[in-house]
Formats: structure tokens, sequence, C-alpha cells
């Protein structure tokens, strides 16, 4: 076996763990954690198929895809907690947002 | 390249961190865990012979992402911890089984798909290899982010600001917990002097992008880390104390990569399409641009939705 096999299969690994977080577990920042592990393991897949590339370098195609990945993963996670936080905010506050949590 | 001792313990480093992170009854540890998880990553990355992922993974996905987390974990746990926690029990058992079952039902289908193709087939990388030496940017990483894949870059940038927009739009009277500790002089004395070198550093990342690793993204996250850290401790605060001009850096991104869009258009050629003997002068431009304004959207998603502009240094002591 190869090393970016190895490497590949942890992301297939990591891509499982994450959406069985994401299903099983309820804490809204572990979800959040779940989904940034799913991200992860794609992101070891791409990186692993572009090391496996018999050219000098490996493919930057993959390298500038998994680097948008990463900065628009960090950008989700923050919309996400932050909709966590307001969630909760709104749900203590009774009267104060005038929301309801559902 | 084979399996060496040292990629198989990164791998079972990285499974065991993930698992952690997801199982952990403590919410901190299992944060802790996930950032052990970013930083091991980063040497995965160096493994994988990418060191440009590597470099923004410690900034962005161990440094911001866990800072975030952390964040969110104390504001959610302070106004009633212990629901969430009760929550996290509450799982039905069958939900439990059928998650488990999908999910190993996606790793076999996932490990199939893997074991049956091969990883090597033939793709770009030829193409964007002696294209970049056509361009004169020897890091072949930064001129697919920035020249040859440059619209996916643009959305990228677009979807940065839209977040910060997003985080913006949602902040409300969510408790304080930014600067709302007694400022340690030791800790501000740290950060003060560690303050100039990360601004160095992220320069010398934006100057070197084109050349070696590094470029906008992995120079913004260091940099914006670096202001989350002052914001920290109080001693930057960006979103309260320049509203306008904060919001003109996060803005500025995009609206400069736009520009430089553009101008091929007005110039009669197509969207992006720079022009040949200006295409590294441009890129250079863009990513200079483009790294404050990531800087700025790096911070402001942290300290956006933490700082309540009124309440200030008032807090938990």
């Amino acid at each position: 076996m190869s090393a970016p096999l190895l490497y590949a299969l942890v992301g297939a690994g990591l891509v499982s763990l994450g959406a069985w977080g994401l299903v099983v577990r309820t804490h809204p920042v572990r979800k959040t954690v779940a989904a940034n592990l799913m991200g992860s393991g794609a992101f070891l897949i791409l990186v692993s198929a572009a090391r496996a590339t018999p050219a000098e370098r490996p493919d930057p195609v993959p390298h500038a895809l998994v680097l948008t990945g990463i900065v628009v993963t960090m950008a989700t996670t923050a919309v996400a907690l932050a909709l966590a936080k307001r969630r909760a905010a709104a749900s203590e506050g009774h009267s104060g947002e005038g929301a309801s949590d559902g | 390249m084979n399996v060496a001792v040292l990629d198989v313990m990164l791998c079972a480093g990285l499974v065991w961190c993930a698992v952690s992170a997801l199982v952990k009854r403590d919410l901190f540890a299992s944060i802790v865990m996930f950032i052990s998880f970013g930083l091991l990553s980063a040497l995965a990355w160096i493994r994988l012979a990418a060191p440009d992922i590597a470099l923004a993974e410690a900034a962005i996905g161990a440094g911001a992402t866990g800072a975030l987390l952390l964040d969110a974990a104390g504001v959610l746990a302070r106004g009633d911890g212990s629901a969430a926690e009760d929550a996290e029990r509450r799982t039905p058992r069958s939900a439990n089984v059928l998650g488990t079952i999908a999910a190993g039902a996606l790793f076999a289908a996932l490990a199939w798909a893997l074991l049956s193709t091969p990883l090597d087939a033939p793709r770009l990388a030829a193409a964007a290899l002696t294209g970049a030496r056509e361009v004169g940017i020897a890091n072949p990483v930064t001129a697919v982010l920035l020249d040859f894949r440059g619209y996916d870059t643009l959305l990228e940038v677009a979807v940065l600001l839209l977040a910060v927009m997003g985080v913006m739009a949602l902040r409300s009277g969510a408790p304080v917990s930014v600067a709302s500790h007694a400022a340690d002089p030791l800790v501000r004395l740290l950060v003060g002097s560690l303050a100039p070198a990360v601004l160095l550093a992220a320069a010398y990342l934006v100057w070197a992008g084109t050349s070696s690793p590094g470029g906008a993204f992995q120079s913004g996250a260091l940099l914006g880390a670096g202001v989350i850290v002052l914001g920290l401790e109080g001693m930057l605060q960006p979103m309260r104390v320049h509203p306008g001009a904060s919001r003109l850096l996060l803005a500025a991104g995009l609206l400069a990569f736009v520009a430089a869009a553009l101008e091929p258009v007005a110039a009669g050629r197509a969207l992006l399409q720079y022009a040949p003997y200006a295409r590294k002068g441009v890129i250079l431009a863009v990513e200079g641009i483009l790294a404050l304004s990531i800087a700025t959207t790096v911070a402001g998603l942290f300290l956006a939705s933490s700082v309540t502009p009124d309440r200030g240094k008032a807090g938990r002591p």
C-alpha cells in the first residue's frame, strides 16, 4: 500500500466519523466539529490523489481547491456558531429579542 | 512514496483525535482534541507534499476555527450549560444505532471507491505546472488560485464577505467573551511584542507566495489570528474603534478582485484574462489587498460575534 492510499483511506474514515457525529451528537458545537472533520476527510482524499500523480510535483489543482475549502469551512463554521449563539441568546432572553426558540 | 512509520503514527493520531473530539464528554476537552487534530493534519499535509495547505491549516483549521469553537462553547455553557449537556445524553438509542450503521456503510462505500479507482488517474497537473512556468509564478498553487482558477477564488472571497456579513447580522445581546478577563501584564507584554513579528511574517507570506509556499490566504489567516489575539487582550478592537475602516477592509478584497477581473473585459479580453505582461503584477497586487481583507474577515468572524459594543470590558471576573 502506498502512503497516499493510506491517507486517502483515513480521509474516508474521517468523512464517515464526521457524518456519524453530525447525526448522533446533539450539541451544536460538537455538530460543528463533526462537520469540520467531514471536510478534513474530503481534503485528505483530494490531497492524497494530488500526491499520487506521476508528475514531478504534486498536482497543484487539488491543492488550490483544498485551500479554498479550508477558508470556506472556517467561514461556514463561524456562521454556524454565530447562529447557535444567537439561538441560545434568543431562548434565554425570553422577551429581549422577541424571538422564540422552536 | 511508501508508507513510513511516521505516516502510520500520523494516521493513527488523526483518527484518535477525531474520535476523541466526537465522543469526549467534556466539550472543552473535545475542542482541544479537535485543535490537536488540526495540528496533526498540518503535519499530514507536509507528508503529502502540500506545504501551502499546511500553512493554511495551522493558521485557520487549528487556530481560528479552534478559537471560534472555544468561544461558542463558552458562550453556550454560560447560558444553560447543563441543558445542552443533557440534550447530548438524550439521543435516542435507535438514532445511535442507525447513525452508526449509516456511517459504517458510508465508510465501506468510500473505501471501496478509493480502492477500486486508481488514485493517480491523469489530471491537470502537467497543464497547471507548465502554465505556472509561463506566467512566471514559481508557486503553481498560487498560479492556479489567482490565475487559472481565478473565478473559484473570486467567488470564495465573495463567500467570505457574505459569511462575515451574516455573522455581523446575527450579533445580538450575546454575552461578552472578549476582553472580559482582567488583563494579565505578562500576557499583554508577550502579545504586544509578538504582534510586529506576526505582521512581518504575514507580509513575507504574501511576497513569498508567488515563488514558494505562502500566499494571500495563509498570510491573511496569520494576520487575522494575530488581530484576534490582540482583540482578546483588548489591545485592538477594529470592529468597535474603526467600524467604517473595518467594513471597507472587509469589502476591499472582493472589490479589488472584481476590478482586476473586469479590467480585461474593458480591454476586450475575457473575464479574469489578465494582460500577459501584467499578470504577475496584477496577481501580486490582488494578493496583497486580499491578504489584508482576509485578515480583517478572519478577525471579524471571531470578534464581530463575540463583542457587544456597549458593554466593553464588563463581564465575568
